[in-house]
């Protein structure tokens, strides 16, 4: 797999200067694909880019501003993400009052950076964002990992972050609970438990991962998951649940 | 005391048909169903043909007590006004079958109005049974379907609205139960029975014209009072224009004076004075202007009903002086469709957060409606205290709360209103001293 990394900034000494970090970077990291496929100072270059290459795994180094240009980087920022959405996207920019809640969920940046922390600290900063890029440098959905996804982006989440699926009485939708957060979505726990099969059916109405239960508390008859979070589950249930666990 | 063989199918005649009662009362409130109910009901239904077999002579007094008994004794989360609707309308609905039934089989076999044989008596009591629930389950599937076509649960989730169709349904009640017994106590034929259905016939639909007439009005009064409340919250915002201008107006006359004792400082070449005056100038900035760029989209936003509820939760958390930022995307279309389940889910979702973050210390307040190619998202996001572990495994289910004084129900009202709208998804992360809730909402396809 080849990282191409993308810089776009329209001061010179600066693009000088992060091409010379990126390049001691791929020098320091030789067991790794990355090449700097484009240096520009104008963003019109980054969309030609776009346009003739289609499957290439990308990094984007982008500046906010770019004032002899009519395209702003937001724009540019929002095409990438729309045509590309697996692509890495750090912003090294003056602008910090751009950081705002709708450009993050349109854009999911994978950093801000900011030009006044100094050279040194871009440098660390500019790293850190390589290995984080370099980890995920197999989209999920790739990724040897099994995953659930729903809603219209969609929400791909791995399922060995889900805890456990819950319906409530009376309800059409239901709850997943992972470690990281708690969702509603429009669906059946039978459906559900069709797309998962290793997950068990531990009740009525709740469908554990059993790969993600630390331990069962029979005196309060609660599931104990890795991440500290528990379930109440029926006593007479436990038992059952035991057995498939021990199989 | 030797009972007949035909007063046995009379006594089950009379156990289904209290039994009907309770079967109509589960299907109205489905929360009321569980087993210690089904075994409740079933013991209330004996005793009462027990009751009915021994005291023979007013048949219609256990109809009353039987609700009484069962009002006590079923336990569910409804509220007491919905359950006494939902038994009065079981006990009208249970003894307007009967009448039918009964009033069907006279005139359809004679013969069998004075039963002499016990054949006869159970071919009649059987007949009856079967009439009753075939006529109540058609009533309470014709009541169900209408009530899925034409939404009426928002009305009927007023008070007002509530009683009165409570009131009429007990006057019908005692209505048409004391003309029951009237006609079985002075022991009259047929047709004066049948004259009483008549009665009761035009009597109903008297009744339940007047209601809903009042109804109407009242929600005419329920609209006009919505109208009332936008047109305050548009004041709030023309408030609000008005304190921005006279603040750019203050500061147009404070810039002017500033730059004429700047040039009356250069004239007399006075250093430190031009430099403070220099100094101030270029402090200005931080003082009163902040500039609301997001803000116009939100007064952009074409949906009446959303935009009254973000300016005006905004306005709220201002005067609190939390610290907000609330961002409309440029081309976000609410559809109308969705328009007032928005407007309730971000009333609540707004509310809580402005609660949570105001327990900090540098309260947070961030709110963003963000539109995609095919789907919109709003993320409700505030700071919460560090040590306050809200458990995200509940905070859907009714009861639910962190805080003190508080039933709980908000969010679980929430969850009801996502729950009926299948392109509703609600997701809620707790990451480093935020809590942030997302909900998508797909176009229409």
């Amino acid at each position: 797999m080849l990282l191409n990394i993308i810089i776009c900034e329209d001061n010179d000494k600066l693009r000088t200067y992060y091409n010379l970090i990126i390049k001691s970077y791929i020098n320091e990291h030789p067991g790794v694909e990355m090449k700097v496929s484009i240096s520009t100072g104008n963003p019109r270059d980054v969309n030609i880019y776009m346009d003739n290459q289609n499957d290439a795994i990308r990094f984007f180094l982008l500046d906010i501003e770019f004032p002899d240009s009519g395209i702003k980087g937001i724009d540019l920022a929002t095409s990438i993400r729309k045509l590309d959405s697996n692509a890495k996207i750090v912003f090294i920019t003056t602008h910090e009052e751009l950081m705002t809640l709708i450009f993050d969920r349109k854009v999911e940046p994978l950093d801000y950076i900011s030009k006044e922390i100094g050279l040194k600290a871009i440098k660390k900063k500019l790293y850190q964002d390589l290995d984080v890029a370099i980890e995920r440098l197999v989209p999920i959905t790739e990724r040897n990992v099994d995953t659930f996804e729903f809603g219209p982006k969609p929400y791909v989440i791995p399922t060995n972050q889900i805890n456990y699926f819950e319906s409530l009485e009376y309800k059409h939708s239901v709850i997943m609970h992972s470690s990281k957060d708690t969702a509603n979505m429009p669906d059946t726990l039978q459906s559900i438990a069709a797309r998962l099969p290793k997950f068990y059916r531990a009740h009525k109405s709740i469908l554990v991962n059993p790969a993600n239960i630390e331990s069962i508390d029979d005196k309060r008859s609660k599931l104990v998951f890795k991440d500290g979070s528990s379930c109440d589950i029926s006593r007479r249930k436990l038992v059952e649940l035991r057995k498939h666990l021990n199989r | 005391m030797a009972i007949p063989f035909y007063n046995i199918a009379w006594i089950i005649n009379d156990f289904l048909s209290s039994f009907l009662l309770f079967i109509i009362y589960f299907h109205i409130l489905p929360k009321s169903k569980n087993h210690l109910n089904y075994i409740l009901s079933v013991i209330i239904c004996i005793c009462f043909t027990v009751f009915d077999v021994f005291s023979s002579s007013f048949p219609n007094l256990s109809s009353f007590l039987i609700i009484i008994a069962s009002f006590l004794c079923i336990k569910s989360k409804d509220k007491v006004i919905d359950k006494l609707i939902s038994w009065a309308f079981s006990l009208f609905l249970v003894t307007i079958t009967q009448g039918m039934g009964s009033i069907l089989i006279l005139s359809i076999l004679p013969t069998l109005s004075n039963p002499k044989t016990s054949i006869q008596s159970i071919i009649l009591f059987v007949l009856l049974t079967f009439l009753n629930y075939l006529l109540a389950f058609t009533f309470l599937a014709i009541y169900k379907i209408t009530l899925k076509k034409f939404d009426f649960s928002k009305f009927l989730n007023d008070l007002l609205v509530k009683i009165s169709i409570l009131v009429s349904l007990i006057i019908l009640n005692i209505f048409y139960l004391s003309l029951d017994s009237l006609t079985k106590y002075i022991n009259m034929d047929e047709t004066y029975l049948k004259l009483t259905v008549i009665i009761i016939f035009i009597t109903i639909i008297f009744i339940s014209t007047s209601t809903s007439m009042f109804i109407y009005s009242h929600v005419k009064g329920i609209r006009t009072n919505l109208e009332l409340k936008q047109e305050s919250e548009r004041d709030t915002y023309i408030k609000e224009l008005e304190k921005s201008n006279d603040e750019l107006r203050k500061f147009k006359h404070d810039y002017k004076n500033l730059l004429l004792s700047l040039s009356a400082s250069i004239n007399n070449k006075d250093d430190k004075d031009l430099k403070s005056s220099v100094e101030k100038l270029l402090n200005y900035e931080q003082i009163n202007i902040e500039s609301d760029n997001h803000l116009t989209a939100l007064y952009k936003l074409d949906d009446k009903l959303v935009k009254g509820i973000l300016i005006s939760k905004l306005m709220q958390a201002k005067s609190k002086n939390i610290k907000t930022d609330f961002e409309v995307d440029k081309d976000a279309q609410i559809p109308s469709n969705y328009s007032v389940d928005i407007t309730r889910i971000l009333g609540i979702l707004l509310d809580n957060a402005i609660d949570a973050c105001l327990e900090t210390d540098n309260p947070e307040l961030d709110f963003a409606l963000i539109s995609f190619d095919n789907y919109l998202e709003f993320v409700v996001k505030n700071n919460v205290k560090s040590n306050d572990s809200i458990n995200t495994n509940n905070v859907y289910k009714s009861g639910y709360t962190t805080k003190k004084n508080h039933s709980g129900l908000g969010l679980a009202s929430l969850m009801d209103i996502v729950d009926s709208n299948k392109d509703f998804i609600i997701q809620t992360e707790n990451d480093n001293g935020y809590y942030s809730t997302i909900i998508t909402i797909s176009k229409g396809k």
